[in-house]
């Protein structure tokens, strides 16, 4: 095992933050924070500086599309997966225009997100 | 106490209760004769059961006349229409051809017999005899001649014979007997004189046997026997012996047989005849004990003892069959209801074949097939016509009798056999009479030690047999009775050493202690471990240890009986060694005490030290995997019924050979046998039943097939079709083909008669098979396209019991090369091969070229050397005349080594031809190795050719050699030992050496090392000599070198343009593919490069789905351009981009497509819309080899149908939620109620749709507004009254957009269509409301009131809005009717009145009534009261309602009128308070200050005033500020209303 993969965890549910967190440890990672608004993740990013966000695009304060512009200022190498309820199409594929590198439903299932993540994480 | 039904026996033991199907002594001995014939030859142990050969299975014709097995193994069949030959396939026929001089002379074939030189004699009935000359296919014929003493006497043959001088003897009919001599090619008759007209008259000779003492028999048919001895060459007439001595005429013999002792068997027309040759004493042989034959006058046809000693009689009645040891014939004939019995009674030839398979050719029924090996089941089946049979076919358990006889249980009656008589009696139940079995399907028999037959039946119980009373005694289920069995549906039957009974049943054991009637119930206990595991029971079995072994459908069990406790086995699927199968079957324990175990999946071998089990199963040779009964032979095997036939398994044989199966080919009953079936016998009889009937046989019986066969190639065939052969196939060692010939096949029979089709084959062509090709029972072997040369085809075959014929036969096949294949074609092709690649690649490997081109200049160059050397070489030549023949040698080897191109062969010989030519004592040449910057030896020629290793090494300035080579110059010593460079490398002699560089260009190409024995061996002439060869050498190295290279270069190209090729058709190959499914499959499918445009390649769907031509090169985008909308299509063109983004997987490109179904637009040709599609958008990114995205597969699917499919069920289930929604809104409304609403509702909604159609004409939209409005709040009101929410939020809606209008200053018409809409919406509403109600109709009906229910509901539902209102305004009010009579009111206007009180009650509690708190302050009774009277007054109605609230607020209502500007200001300020008072029935004014359902709109007075118009009343008002509201309604009554009055009732609550 090397390094564990540092993750940070943005949105505004703490249940599906519980939920990714579950569902994601049996990979090598730390859960090095959590944010459950757009303003608090772009604080928390410039302080823990992770390698993978898993970003809501509704919340409060700041949308995630908005998120994703802040921290890809900070880290353009940033490896962000959308987890998100919205059904709109369009704005997640303007969330992958922006940098993006996922793009996870919700409801996912287990497999769903860890499939999603084990290709983020090649 | 059980329950016991007790029974008496009608008649004796063995008849327990039968039926009296035997009615006299006879007919039992009749049927049991004809029985013991149909299934049994008791003294055989055989079952005669035939196959049938006849002109179905191509047979010329179906009397078989003679039947003749060759030396090769084929059966010839004679018939009177044609010759055959039989390979156990196919049959050959033969017939006489006029046009075919080598033809066989006639149809009618009488006999057939071979000589010893291998040709075949042929009788006929009219053509005289033919000889058959295998080898080359040819028909001599033999035929009377008149004018020949030494012709055939006769044309009509009767008899062959061949005896051991070759010499054919034939019997002729009228023609004496003929002895041809086929040396002499000559005919000596006997027995009949030339006539004077030139042929013979004789006897007729019908037979002739030669006996092992060469006394030749003759028979005759008119004049008795003759014999024949050879050395005194005398003819006997016989029949004079003995003429006396027998009372029956035996001269018109038809058959002789000279048995193996010398007996000679002689048929005749009269009967059977035994001659013993050496007392001369002559028996007549009775066929038959019971019938006189000369009676019956048999006629003996043929005769025939087999291998077995049975000797065979063909008669004109059938077949007799004796067995050497037996007295007595046993007769057979055909039957006609079984299949398998001789197929016609007049025998025509009987000859058994090498395998010992007795063929008997009938008159008119083809060939019959008996082989005894294939004999051994005796089948016993029910025969419907003949009730001393089974009772039934299904078969489902056997029992043995303490007497021998066998009880077996079928589906329909317990059947008792007795296995010597073969008679069978059947035991039924029968509900009509008394006694009798209890039921009929009898799965469990037991006979107990004191003889009694227990009797399980599915359903009915045990039944007893009592030996010795003749009773019945039924056991059944008492639930009632624990010491009852445990179920009725039995399975099984046991009885141990204790006598304790052990039924097994389908719910349960039991074990039963019949001698003190005590039972003992087991079952399955779910959370005992140690009770059985399942309560269906199959088998029972005790081993030698005394455990009870249980079967059952779920697991196998074994019950330890002095604990009670049951161990159970189950199959595990992670355990290798755990039971197969759950469903145990059978179980088994062999005197190996081995414990086998028979389930659904394979058969079990139990280790009982390991508690584990081995397992065989189909793929250890098993024919089936349901293993139904196990029963061990006296020989150690096991006998396994099963659901593909029977098997014999030898425990003792390794897993390939152990296994032989039998199917119903070999006699069983059918290939399907039954659990439960099965017993072997004390007397070792084995017998298994099934689904019809049952097998009874002796395991000793079984024969295997030892018969090594003969393997023929039959038939050759080129292009599918035979081809005439100079000489038969069958003799045929050489084939020649030409190039062209390149498809041919062989086929090819194992002579194996006993079942040909299991035969087995092999074959090679030896040249291109590498291995042997096992075909199985394929026989035919075909090959295309083989190269020119020699091969030879082998065939191997064996019987049907695996037996192989490993010699097998072999042809030659020569194949003659096309001339494309041969050595100067190949050279040329070469030639233009490397041309065409050439040319072909010149584009493409320019450099290639270019360095070929070099190449070539450079070895011209260097022949050019070559040849200026060897010019200089010549006139060196001419100066030393020393040296000149050397020169010449030199020259040629010059010659000789710059032709060839092969570096190694240049070398070699180059060294050794120097040495040879100058005679030195040893050559060697040393290559310059670059990399290891030293020389390597290459050649050696002489001198140390053993001595240096094959790979010495030198360095740069090593010895001599390394000098010349490091220095580039010639190293001469004419003695070594001077020499400060030379060292020794081995144990060498040399005294002289000379080595010379060989130089190429500027290049070291190697050294040249001549060595010498002597002092000062060379000379100038010498080193001169040397030095030349040397640079011959260079040049011929070089040279070599180069055309190694060119050559290398030559091949690789070839293989490339080969690769290319390949790649190119297996291109065009799947392009062909793809075209394919492109032009077929419904869906779109296309490529996408990165800028979003559609590949050439596409699914011709695709342009039906776009509903566009000519897709290529056009963007997605651009398709999709005007059938979406524009937001939608740039997030699909962002798609499209993100898609060749490699960094987003692909599940979560699927998460986003945003075509994944997509609603798309379609124009017509003018740009009108003209439908909608609904597309299915897939895509799939195609990505190169290094991973990268280079274009996108897409699909799309028309998915319209499904589409509108969803909306229309949408919609649908909408409907029908409204529609339960209305319904239930509906249904808790009184009837009448609901009617009176909808009648209002129609009308008024009718008004407000022709106040819009402005049917009234009026322009003013304002005022048509209010009328719309106000009809509607009505409307309102009664749906809010009867709580039909739906309805009355219409109605708000409604009224909502009345507002709005209002509001607009400049209304026009286009203005109403919303509320036109609205209204049509609400109109159907009612409508469908309509339609409900009628649905409900019935249901209505009865609820419809009478009138004072009416009364009472009238006041009823005021008091409800007056409750509901009250609490929707948080107010306390009271309805205070006790002076209302709604009786009084005449139907017509009730409706109109409930409405206006609805609306007088509704302004009370909104406008009227203050909230609680403000009533209390201002003292006021907290509740606020309504008060409402009716009277007659002079012909009007009275109705009074009043409210106790704050009256009417006269400076809000002038505040309002003003508002409204329809009035002046001044004028209002002007007016009284009645005048303002008026205002409230002014649409428009409402005092309330928000707008909501109930009140506000000033849409409710003036109503209220219109309605009272309309029914031609009025209505006054009366208030006072903070007290009250009173109004004072008016409405006349005519006379026809009067009768109202009288049906008035007092109403009370």
């Amino acid at each position: 095992m090397g390094q564990p993969t540092k993750l940070m965890i943005v949105d505004d549910s703490s249940i599906i933050r519980k939920l990714i967190q579950n569902y994601l440890n049996e990979y090598n990672i730390e859960i090095v924070g959590e944010a459950g608004d757009g303003k608090s993740a772009v604080e928390l990013f410039k302080q823990l500086r992770p390698d993978i966000v898993t970003m809501d695009i509704v919340m409060p304060e700041m949308d995630g599309l908005s998120v994703i512009d802040e921290i890809r200022k900070i880290d353009s190498s940033i490896k962000i997966m959308v987890v998100t309820a919205l059904s709109d199409k369009s704005t997640g594929i303007e969330a992958i225009k922006r940098g993006a590198k996922s793009y996870v439903i919700k409801p996912f299932t287990p497999d769903k997100l860890k499939h999603a993540f084990s290709k983020l994480l090649q | 106490m059980n329950t016991r039904i007790y029974y008496s026996l009608i008649s004796s033991y063995g008849n327990f209760r039968i039926k009296p199907y035997l009615k006299t002594f006879r007919s039992i001995y009749l049927l049991s004769i004809f029985f013991a014939v149909l299934f049994y030859t008791k003294s055989l142990g055989i079952t005669l059961r035939f196959d049938k050969l006849n002109i179905t299975d191509g047979l010329s014709q179906s009397s078989v006349t003679a039947i003749f097995q060759d030396k090769q193994g084929f059966l010839w069949i004679g018939t009177q229409d044609g010759l055959n030959r039989y390979d156990g396939y196919t049959v050959v026929i033969y017939k006489t051809n006029p046009e075919d001089p080598f033809s066989i002379s006639d149809n009618w074939i009488t006999c057939i017999t071979e000589d010893t030189s291998g040709n075949l004699w042929i009788g006929t009935a009219g053509g005289g005899l033919n000889k058959f000359d295998k080898y080359n296919e040819r028909f001599t014929k033999y035929r009377t001649q008149t004018d020949n003493k030494n012709s055939l006497s006769a044309d009509r043959i009767r008899c062959l014979h061949v005896d051991l001088d070759n010499n054919i003897w034939i019997g002729t009919e009228g023609g004496g007997l003929n002895i041809y001599d086929p040396e002499r090619d000559s005919f000596d008759i006997y027995l009949a004189n030339s006539s004077a007209q030139g042929g013979f008259s004789g006897f007729t000779v019908v037979s002739v046997v030669e006996d092992s003492k060469n006394q030749v028999w003759i028979g005759t048919d008119n004049n008795g026997l003759y014999s024949y001895d050879k050395t005194s060459r005398k003819l006997l007439n016989y029949s004079e012996n003995f003429k006396s001595s027998v009372n029956i005429s035996m001269d018109q013999i038809s058959i002789l047989y000279a048995d193996f002792n010398d007996m000679i068997w002689i048929g005749t027309e009269n009967g059977l005849f035994l001659l013993d040759p050496k007392s001369s004493k002559l028996s007549t042989i009775p066929l038959q004990k019971e019938i006189k034959w000369e009676a019956t006058k048999i006629h003996i046809i043929s005769i025939q003892r087999d291998s077995e000693n049975t000797l065979w009689i063909g008669t004109n009645n059938g077949l007799f069959i004796k067995d050497i040891n037996e007295n007595t014939f046993y007769p057979h004939q055909h039957n006609p209801r079984d299949p398998q019995s001789l197929s016609e009674n007049h025998v025509l030839s009987i000859i058994e074949d090498v395998t010992g398979i007795i063929w008997i050719g009938t008159n008119a029924g083809g060939l019959n097939k008996f082989d005894r090996k294939r004999s051994l089941f005796v089948h016993f089946k029910q025969d419907i016509s003949n009730p001393n049979t089974l009772s039934d076919n299904n078969i489902w358990s056997f029992a043995e009798d303490i007497d021998g006889t066998i009880w077996i249980g079928t589906n329909r009656g317990l059947n008792h056999f007795d296995p010597k008589k073969k008679i069978f009696r059947t035991y039924r139940s029968d509900p009509l009479t008394e006694g009798g079995l209890s039921h009929n399907v009898v799965r469990a028999l037991w006979v107990d030690h004191e003889g009694n037959i227990w009797c399980g039946t599915d359903g009915g119980g045990l039944n007893l047999l009592d030996r010795r009373s003749k009773k019945i005694t039924i056991f059944q289920h008492d639930p009632e009775n624990p010491n009852t069995i445990i179920d009725n549906r039995i399975r099984t039957l046991f009885e141990d050493e204790k006598n304790i009974l052990w039924i097994g049943t389908w719910n349960g054991l039991n074990a039963y202690d019949y001698k003190n009637d005590l039972m003992i119930h087991y079952k399955h206990e779910p959370l005992n471990n140690n009770s059985l595991s399942d309560n269906r029971i199959r088998s029972l079995w005790q081993d030698r240890k005394g455990n009870l072994w249980i079967g059952t459908y779920g697991g196998l069990n074994v019950l330890d009986k002095s604990t009670g406790i049951f161990h159970s086995h189950k199959n595990d699927p992670l355990k290798n060694n755990s039971i197969t199968n759950d469903r145990v079957l059978c179980i088994y324990e062999d005197t190996a005490e081995r414990l086998w175990i028979g389930t659904f999946q394979g058969l079990n071998l139990f280790d009982r030290k390991n508690q584990s089990f081995s397992h065989f199963t189909v793929k250890d040779g098993l024919p089936n995997d349901v293993i139904y009964g196990i029963v061990e032979d006296e020989f150690g095997m096991l006998w396994l019924s099963t659901n593909n036939g029977l098997v014999r398994y030898d425990p003792g044989r390794s897993q390939l050979e152990s296994f032989k199966n039998f199917d119903v080919n070999d006699g069983l009953q059918s290939n399907e046998f039954n659990g439960g079936a099965y017993l072997k016998s004390k007397r070792g009889a084995i017998y298994f039943g099934g689904i019809n009937g049952f097998n009874q046989f002796f395991p000793g019986n079984v024969r295997e097939n030892t018969h090594i066969p003969p393997v023929v190639i039959t038939s050759f065939k080129k292009f599918d079709r035979s081809i005439t052969l100079p000489q038969s196939i069958l003799y045929t060692r050489e084939i020649h083909l030409s190039y062209r010939d390149n498809f041919f096949a062989f086929e090819f029979a194992a002579l194996d008669f006993t079942n040909p089709f299991k035969n087995q084959y092999a074959y090679k062509l030896e040249g291109f098979d590498e291995n042997w090709i096992e075909c199985a029972n394929r026989r035919y072997a075909s090959y295309t396209n083989l190269d020119g040369g020699e091969y030879v085809f082998k065939v191997r075959g064996s019987n049907n019991d695996g037996v192989w014929n490993n010699q097998g036969e072999a042809i030659r096949i020569i194949i003659t090369p096309p001339f494309w294949k041969t050595w100067w074609f190949r050279i040329l092709s070469v030639l233009v091969i490397i041309a065409f690649g050439y040319s072909y690649y010149r584009f493409k490997v320019g450099r290639i070229e270019k360095q070929r081109q070099l190449l070539k200049q450079e070895v011209e160059k260097s022949t050019t050397e070559l040849i200026s050397i060897n010019k200089r070489l010549v006139s060196a030549q001419q100066k030393t005349e020393k040296y000149a023949s050397q020169s010449r040698l030199l020259y040629e080897v010059g010659q000789r080594i710059s032709k060839d191109l092969d570096l190694d062969v240049v070398l070699n010989n180059a060294v050794s031809q120097a040495r040879d030519a100058f005679d030195y004592f040893g050559v060697m040449l040393f290559l310059f190795d670059h990399e290891r910057e030293g020389l390597l030896l290459k050649s050696i020629a002489g001198g140390y050719k053993d001595v240096f290793a094959k790979d010495l090494f030198i360095k740069l300035d090593e010895g001599m050699i390394g000098q010349a080579a490091k220095s580039r110059r010639i190293e001469l010593s004419n003695d070594v030992r001077q020499n400060k460079h030379y060292i020794k490398k081995a144990d060498e002699v040399t005294l002289s050496e000379l080595a010379i560089p060989i130089i190429g260009g500027k290049e070291l190409i190697g050294v040249l090392d001549v060595q010498s024995d002597q002092l000062n061996a060379f000379n100038n002439s010498d080193v001169d000599a040397m030095e030349t060869f040397s640079t011959q050498l260079a040049s011929a190295i070089k040279n070599a070198r180069l055309y190694e290279q060119a050559h290398k270069e030559i091949n690789e190209r070839r293989r490339a343009e080969e690769q290319l090729r390949e790649s190119r058709d297996k291109l065009t190959a799947a392009k062909k593919e793809t075209d394919t499914i492109f032009k077929n499959i419904d869906e779109g499918l296309f490529l996408l490069n990165s800028n979003t445009e559609i590949g050439a390649q596409y699914s011709q769907s695709l342009e039906v789905i776009f509903d566009q031509k000519n897709l290529n090169g056009k963007t997605l985008i651009k398709i999709l351009e005007d059938k979406i909308p524009a937001n939608t299509l740039s997030s699909i063109s962002e798609y499209i981009k993100i898609m060749f983004d490699d960094s987003i997987d692909d599940d979560s490109l699927n998460a986003l497509n945003p075509l994944n179904e997509i609603e798309l637009y379609y124009n017509d040709e003018g740009g009108f819309f003209k439908e909608t599609r609904f597309l299915m958008f897939r895509f799939k990114r195609i990505v190169n080899r290094k991973g990268k995205t280079q274009n996108i597969m897409v699909s799309v699917r028309d998915v319209t149908a499904q589409k509108q499919l969803a909306r229309r069920l949408e919609q649908t289930e909408a409907d029908q939620k409204k529609q339960i929604e209305w319904m239930l809104s509906i249904l808790h409304i009184e009837p009448s109620l609901l009617r009176e609403f909808m009648d209002g509702a129609k009308s008024e909604l009718e008004h407000i749709s022709k106040l819009l159609r402005n049917d009234t004409n009026d322009e003013n939209y304002q005022s048509l507004l209010n009328h719309a409005g106000r009809s509607m709040h009505l409307v309102k009101g009664n749906a809010s009254l009867l709580e039909l929410k739906f309805f009355e939020k219409k109605a708000h809606q409604f009224e909502d957009k009345i507002t709005e209008l209002k509001q607009l200053a400049n209304i026009s018409g286009s203005h109403f269509i919303p509320l036109v809409l609205q209204l049509e919406d609400m109109r159907n509403t009612v409508k469908e409301i309509d339609k409900l109600i009628d649905r409900l109709g019935n249901i209505h009906n009865q609820f419809r009131p009478k009138r004072e229910f009416e009364s009472q509901m009238f006041i009823k539902s005021l008091q409800n809005l007056v409750t509901n209102l009250a609490k929707d305004y948080d107010k306390e009010v009271i309805l205070n009717h006790d002076e209302f009579d709604p009786g009084l009111i005449p139907y017509e206007f009730r409706l109109k009145v409930k409405e206006i009180l609805i609306q007088l009650i509704r302004n009370a509690i909104y406008h009227g009534i203050e909230p609680l708190q403000q009533r209390i302050k201002i003292n006021k009774q907290p509740h606020g009261t309504l008060f409402l009277k009716s009277f007659l007054d002079n012909r009007k109605l009275r109705i009074l309602f009043r409210d106790d609230g704050q009256g009417l607020k006269l400076d809000q209502l002038r505040q309002k009128a003003k508002q409204l500007n329809q009035w002046k200001s001044a004028e209002i300020d002007n007016w009284n308070d009645n005048q303002l008072a008026e205002l409230i029935f002014v649409s428009g004014i409402s005092t309330a200050e928000n707008t909501d359902l109930i009140a506000g709109r000033g849409m409710g007075m003036d109503a209220v005033r219109s309605r009272i118009q309309r029914i031609k009343g009025q209505i006054h008002l009366k208030f006072a500020e903070n007290e009250y509201c009173e109004f004072d309604i008016e409405i006349p009554i005519t006379n026809n209303q009067g009768s109202i009055k009288t049906s008035k009732v007092p109403i009370h609550q």
